[in-house]
This record gives C-alpha cells, sequence and structure tokens, in this order.
C-alpha cells in the first residue's frame, strides 16, 4: 500500500508530462477511429508505432487517411474532420450555428460568409444526415446535399 | 532514338548514338573530379571558420556539453545523424553534413531534403551559394505547403488535478493557416510527447523519471488537441501569438521536419514536453534563448512564460473549458428551464419533452442546446456511456433542429486571469514565530506552486497544488535549526457541491513534519506522513465568497517519536476558505484516530489569512495548533522564476 502511495504521490508531484493518455490521441481518416475504453471519446485510439526510423514528421497514422508526412490526406480531410468531431458536428448543425459546422463549411468550399447557407442546409437536413448515428452515412449525405445545389 | 523497320539503327543515327554515348562517358568522368574538389574546399572553408564550434550547429544538433568536457546529443533516433559519430561528435557530425552536399540518390532522400535548416545554415556559413549543389524537396515542400503556416502560437493547456501526468499544465505550438481565420479547428498543432507504454503505477513513474520513455514530435490536427483538452479532460485552452515573422515561421517549419527523425529522452521534471518546445523556438527565433533558462525542474507554465515575456504583447485567446461552456449556458436560464435541462439529461425525457411542446422557440431551444451539451459533459466526464449519450442526445437534436435559426445565447463565459497574471512559480518567505518559549525564525522555500492561500490568479482556483515545500526553522533559546516540516507534494482540490455536476472534493499529501504533539522537545519529533482524504465542499457566495469543506481523512505516519514508530488511523478535517479581494482567509481543523501503533488520537487545526501585497509579493499571519503545542507566526512571502 506505501508502495502504491509513494509512487502515486512521486507521479502527483510533477509529472509536466504530456502522455498519450489511454484515449490516445489521434487521427486521420475514416475507419480508423477505434472507440476504446467504453466509447469514451470520439477521438481514436491511434498509436505511434512505426514512427520510429521512419523518415516523417511526427506521427504516422498508419491508416488510409493520412499521408506519409503525419498529415491528414487532403482527400479525406472533410472525412476525417466529420468523424472525429461527429458528436460536436452534430449538436451544431441542430442549433444551426458553432465552430464545428461553420469549419466543415470551410472545407466544403464555402467562404466565411456563405458559411451560413451550408449551416441551414445541413440544420434543414439534420435528422436524414445525423439519425443513423453513424459517420460515414453523414459523410455521404453532406456529400448528396451539397452536390444537389 | 529512331528504329528502321528492319530493328537495325541506321547510319547517320547510329554514329549520332556513339558521339553521345562517348561525350557522356568523357563529361561524367570529367564532373567527379570537380565534385571532389569541391568537396574538399567546402571542408577546408569549414575547418578554417571551425564550422562546428559555431553556436548555432550546436543548437540544430541538440549538443550538450558532457561531464568531461565532450558533447554529446540525445536523440536515440539515430536517423537524426548523418555521421556515425554524429550523436558525440559536432565535428564529424559537420564533415558527414559537408559530404551529404554530394550525395547520390533521390532528391527527396538527400540530407539536404532531410534537414532543410542544418543546410540553410551551412550554406550561409560556407558561402554556397542558392543555385549550387541545389536539390528538389518534393515531399518537405508538400508538407509546408499543406500547412500554409502564416503565424504560430504558443497554447498552453491549464493544470488538470485529475491526471497525475499533467498536473501543472501542457504547452505546444499552433500552425495557424494562411488566411483560413474563422476556420481554427483545421489548423495543425506541433506537440511533443512521450511514447509511454502499458506500465502503470511505480514502474510508470520511476520509468519517468529516468528518461526511459522515447519522446517525439507530431503534427496533431488542432481539433483532436481540442477533444483532449477541451472535451476530454475539460480543461481552458490559452493561446498566446508568437508573432513570428515569415523568416523565423521558415525556420520553425524546416527545423520542425527534421524533429521528425528525432526522439529524445523524455524526462518527467526536466525535458519534458513542456521544455521540448523551447529549443524549437530558440531556433526559430533565436534571440528568445528560452531553453538555457531552465535548469532544474521544468514546469509547463513557466516555459510558457518565458517564451510569452518575450514575444510582443498581446492578448491572448481563450477557449473556455465544456464545463465552462455549459454553466454559462446554465446561467441564462431561468429556474424552470434549468429544471427542465435536468429532466430531459437525467430524468424522464421523453414526458418532459411533452411538456416543452408549448413552450415558446426561442426558450425551448435554448433548453435543447443547454441539455445536449450538458450530456457531452456528462459523456466526457464519464457520468454515462455512449449508448446513453446517443439515446438521450439524439432525441434532442431531432427537436432542436426544426426550430430552425434562433438566437440563443449571447455573450460568453467570463475569462479568468490567464497565466501572465499568475505570480511565479517558486516561493521563499521568512517568518517570525511566537513559540511558548519565545520566538523562532522560519526560512520557507517551496518549489511549485500554490496552497490555498496563495493567490490562485492564473492557477487554478479552490486547490492546492505543492511540490517540494520547505520550512526550517531556527530557535533561539535552544539554539536550534531543524526542519519543521518538508512537503514532498499536496494536492488539494476542492469542488464546490453543483448538482449538475457532483464532484467531490479530495487531498492528497506525504512529507516529513514534526510531531509537536508528542511532547518532545522541539525539532525532535520528525515523522514521515502520508495521508488523503475525500469529502464535500459548499459554496456561499456572500460579501465575502466562503467555501466550507468536509473531509474524511486517512492518516499515516512513521517516526521514531511516534510508540512502536508508527500509526495509521482515520479522522475528520474540516475548513473554511474566505475570498475577498486581494485577502484570503483559511481556517481549518483536523482530529484524527489511529487505529494501529501509537493510538494517541491527534488534534489539530490552523487560522491563517493572506493579503496580496503585488503580483509577487505577500504578507500572511497564521496561527496554528497540534496537540499542546500553539504557535502563532507572521510571513512575508516573495514568489520567484526558478532560476
Amino acid at each position: 500500500m506505501k508502495r502504491i502511495i509513494l509512487s502515486a504521490v512521486v507521479l502527483a508531484s510533477f509529472g509536466a508530462a504530456a502522455f498519450a493518455a489511454d484515449y490516445g490521441s489521434a487521427g486521420c481518416g475514416l475507419g480508423s477511429l477505434a472507440f476504446k475504453q467504453n466509447d469514451m471519446t470520439q477521438v481514436l485510439a491511434a498509436t505511434t508505432n512505426g514512427t520510429f526510423g521512419s523518415q516523417t514528421f511526427g506521427i504516422t497514422f498508419g491508416t488510409s487517411g493520412c499521408n506519409n508526412k503525419g498529415l491528414v490526406k487532403v482527400s479525406m480531410a472533410r472525412e476525417s474532420f466529420i468523424e472525429a468531431n461527429y458528436k460536436d458536428l452534430s449538436r451544431d448543425v441542430a442549433s444551426g450555428k458553432g465552430e464545428y459546422v461553420t469549419n466543415l463549411a470551410m472545407l466544403y468550399g464555402y467562404a466565411p460568409e456563405n458559411t451560413w447557407l451550408f449551416t441551414q442546409l445541413l440544420q434543414k437536413n439534420h435528422g436524414a444526415i445525423f439519425a443513423a448515428n453513424n459517420a460515414q452515412t453523414a459523410v455521404n449525405e453532406i456529400n448528396k446535399l451539397v452536390a444537389s445545389i | 532514338m529512331k528504329y528502321g523497320r528492319t530493328g537495325r539503327l541506321r547510319t547517320p543515327v547510329r554514329l549520332l548514338f556513339i558521339l553521345v554515348v562517348l561525350f557522356t562517358a568523357v563529361t561524367a568522368r570529367a564532373i567527379a573530379p570537380e565534385q571532389e574538389l569541391k568537396r574538399l574546399a567546402l571542408r577546408a572553408a569549414a575547418a578554417r571558420t571551425q564550422a562546428w564550434n559555431d553556436k548555432y550547429w550546436r543548437r540544430l544538433l541538440y549538443y550538450e556539453r558532457g561531464l568531461f568536457g565532450g558533447y554529446r546529443s540525445p536523440s536515440v533516433n539515430r536517423n537524426f545523424f548523418l555521421s556515425k559519430w554524429g550523436d558525440i561528435n559536432p565535428k564529424l557530425e559537420l564533415e558527414a553534413a559537408v559530404d551529404g552536399f554530394f550525395f547520390e540518390g533521390p532528391d527527396d532522400e538527400s540530407p539536404q531534403c532531410r534537414f532543410p535548416e542544418r543546410y540553410r545554415w551551412l550554406r550561409e556559413k560556407l558561402g554556397v551559394p542558392p543555385a549550387d549543389l541545389t536539390r528538389r524537396c518534393k515531399d518537405f515542400e508538400e508538407w509546408k505547403a499543406a500547412l500554409d503556416t502564416e503565424s504560430a502560437s504558443l497554447l498552453f493547456a491549464a493544470g488538470y488535478l485529475n491526471n497525475p501526468s499533467t498536473l501543472y499544465g501542457h504547452t505546444f505550438l499552433r500552425l495557424h493557416k494562411r488566411g483560413a481565420s474563422g476556420a481554427d479547428l483545421l489548423d495543425y498543432t506541433v506537440n511533443y510527447a512521450a511514447t509511454a507504454d502499458a506500465e502503470s503505477g511505480l514502474f510508470f513513474a520511476l520509468k519517468g523519471l529516468a528518461g526511459l520513455y522515447p519522446g517525439q514530435f507530431s503534427t496533431i490536427p488542432y481539433y483532436l488537441k481540442i477533444q483532449e483538452y477541451h472535451n476530454i479532460e475539460n480543461r481552458d485552452l490559452w493561446e498566446f501569438p508568437l508573432s513570428l515573422t515569415p523568416e523565423e515561421i521558415d525556420r520553425l517549419l524546416a527545423h520542425g521536419w527534421e524533429l521528425g527523425k528525432a526522439a529524445f529522452p523524455y524526462y518527467f521534471f526536466t525535458r519534458n514536453c513542456s521544455w521540448q518546445v523551447l529549443p524549437l523556438l530558440d531556433i526559430a527565433k533565436p534571440r528568445l534563448d528560452a531553453a538555457r533558462r531552465f535548469h532544474s525542474w521544468v514546469i509547463p507554465s513557466d516555459t510558457a512564460k518565458a517564451v510569452i515575456s518575450a514575444s510582443p504583447p498581446a492578448v491572448p485567446g481563450w477557449r473556455p473549458s465544456l464545463w465552462k461552456t455549459v454553466n454559462w449556458k446554465r446561467s441564462q436560464l431561468t429556474e424552470t428551464d434549468k429544471a427542465s435541462v435536468l429532466e430531459l439529461a437525467r430524468g424522464d425525457q421523453a414526458a418532459e419533452l411533452k411538456k416543452l411542446e408549448r413552450t415558446p422557440p426561442a426558450a425551448k431551444a435554448a433548453i435543447l442546446e443547454t441539455a445536449a451539451d450538458y450530456l457531452s459533459w456528462r459523456f466526457y466526464a464519464r457520468r454515462i456511456g455512449k449508448t446513453e449519450l446517443d439515446k438521450r442526445t439524439d432525441p434532442l437534436l431531432a427537436v432542436r433542429a426544426p426550430l430552425g435559426p434562433l438566437n440563443t445565447f449571447t455573450g460568453g463565459p467570463e475569462r479568468p486571469a490567464s497565466i501572465t497574471e499568475a505570480h511565479e512559480s517558486m516561493k521563499l518567505g521568512l517568518g517570525l514565530v511566537a513559540l511558548k518559549d519565545g520566538p523562532a525564525y522560519d526560512l520557507v522555500w517551496r518549489y511549485a506552486i500554490q496552497d490555498l492561500l496563495d493567490d490562485p490568479a492564473g492557477y487554478l482556483p479552490d486547490a492546492a497544488l505543492e511540490m517540494g515545500a520547505f520550512r526550517f526553522r531556527y530557535e533561539e533559546r535552544y539554539n536550534r535549526l531543524y526542519v519543521k516540516d518538508a512537503r514532498l507534494a499536496r494536492v488539494i482540490s476542492l469542488n464546490p457541491w453543483d448538482d449538475w455536476v457532483r464532484r467531490p472534493s479530495w487531498e492528497i499529501a506525504a512529507g516529513i513534519e514534526q510531531a509537536d504533539e508528542k511532547g518532545r522537545r522541539p525539532g525532535s519529533a520528525p515523522i514521515w506522513s502520508m495521508n488523503a482524504g475525500s469529502g464535500l465542499a459548499v459554496e456561499w457566495d456572500g460579501p465575502l465568497r466562503q467555501l466550507w469543506y468536509v473531509l474524511a481523512e486517512a492518516d499515516s505516519g512513521i517516526g521514531g517519536a511516534l510508540e512502536s514508530r508508527w500509526r495509521a488511523g482515520a479522522g475528520l478535517k474540516g475548513g473554511l476558505l474566505v475570498e475577498g479581494g486581494p485577502v484570503r482567509g483559511l481556517l481549518e481543523a483536523r482530529y484524527i484516530s489511529y487505529a494501529f501503533g501509537d493510538t494517541r488520537p491527534l488534534w489539530a487545526g490552523s487560522a491563517g489569512a493572506s493579503v496580496r501585497l503585488a503580483r509577487n509579493t505577500a504578507a500572511r499571519l497564521d496561527y496554528s495548533w497540534r496537540g499542546r503545542v500553539k504557535e502563532a507566526g507572521v510571513y512575508f512571502h516573495q514568489y520567484l522564476f526558478a532560476p
């Protein structure tokens, strides 16, 4: 017991450590979201495997959504964003405001002054986009909506 | 080449072919010696200027002077060096870099493309013109273009008491994309973190102290960092603009690219997440020279302050934690609306939604939005699981969306004092103490960072976070100098009870103290003591803010002053914290009864008041009793930047 307390205290002592916590910090791309720990987060539990000796900058997420330089592939930017921020986005869309939806609008090429158009379009179709509680459905529906106008 | 129908080369073409082959052979042979001469000339130039002794070269490779005078670079990833001996010899590494100009192979794999900042400097140092020996670094240029950085800022995630490894906060960099204002989430961050394994407890702590975890840099999308800090850990995020020039940003990115090949041993206290960002910034902005300012233990808020103080003053950005956002929305609701939110989030949702049908749209929207945010907080605070979150949130949003655009909330949460307004982390103090047997003189030294009586501006409110707190006492009558107390660590987190949050208050502490209640001669009853407690706190917002608390405590002690040399027991601790302007008061009493070892109970307490005289100066009055021993003291405290 003493040892446990001691180690807890030693740990508690400073640890200006930013450790990859158990929920991980993470990633890139659709299908790579591995929910861990009681579905704790929308953030996937990515590992930093393979970073050693790699010629790239930082994390290679090792998923289809990431390029070999540790950045989100441009072609997957929208999907990654929607998947990683699914719940926040759903709330923003329902209330017709908020930075998650305006940021997504900009990813879809809307100018800042026109993001409200995108927001309202999504708000009107909230059910179709989010009812399935599935990121892939949301991506498809939003793509369809944007293409329809 | 054009072939005849027969498949043989036509005569004039054949001649030409032979000529071309001959010519190429001749020039190829001619280029090599020329290159070799160039290489030798560059090596000579390097030797002439002793380029490897240049401060910037040492910085770029993180050379540190060792105990025996030599240099060593800590990177445990060999790819960070071009020479086999690069980690211990700056000269050999520089010569390898000179040879690297003549690398034969694909451009993207050339040293020049892998280490753009080293070669930018090397060209300048050795006078290699930009047009000479150039490479096309496609990978690097693409990466840079994708980041398209216009400016950079330092992000500081405030302290977080619920995760010991990040108690004191965390710092990282954000790269702002060009012309992307309003799309904050789409930026990238530059983050340094240790790659920990599954080890936990003692091993985790020891490995962390010994630097056995490698730390690496990564570029993580800002929205994921927001998920981590704002949502999951419920912390405020501060953003301090660095005001870097385009040239400085180029250096930041060029060196950042190089760091992708480095991995440094991660030390909890010194070479931690927060420190390792400094050498990177020092390279971007050489006159910052911040890394050198830290020798002993590195506290993230201190590194943030060091960087901020060297940048032009600017208003920091602030992103309130998820709970602060929920709380602010709640504060704009009427009591009935608040009850409605609770019912939607925790009670009979279907019935409440039915009741809300008659509510005007704007009020209804505000209730629904608050309830959805509150549910999100409940999920991240681990009050509910993913299924419950979906089950309760989806119907709310399905009702909210058809209401269309509505202005539900105005303004924003109240911004607290930033870290720039906080007192420095280290404390030195002098005290004059009245004891039964005459006066005593105290010297106070605390490494970090706050107790309940220190002004919490810029740090966490209602919390104590102490590390290395010492009090040395000299008693004139006995001519004795002794350690009054030496606390290794103490964390107190008082959370005013809130029905929406339902978070207990707690404390944990360990250190040496004098068991005065044993009636020994002053200073001769040191014991090692550890205690932990959990309980409730209640806030009362009168003319003076009051925080009352009660904690159930577990306590243990080891030391020669105790009968059978130890004791373990449990008891109660009660306290009252009062705040008004620069004055703070604290009353505290505890009663511990011991079941094992020395079973005499302990009855102790204190009454103290502090006044903040300036940002880094405070005075304190203190009265305390422990058993039958009483003392009263007056203290003067000065806060300092840790040397």
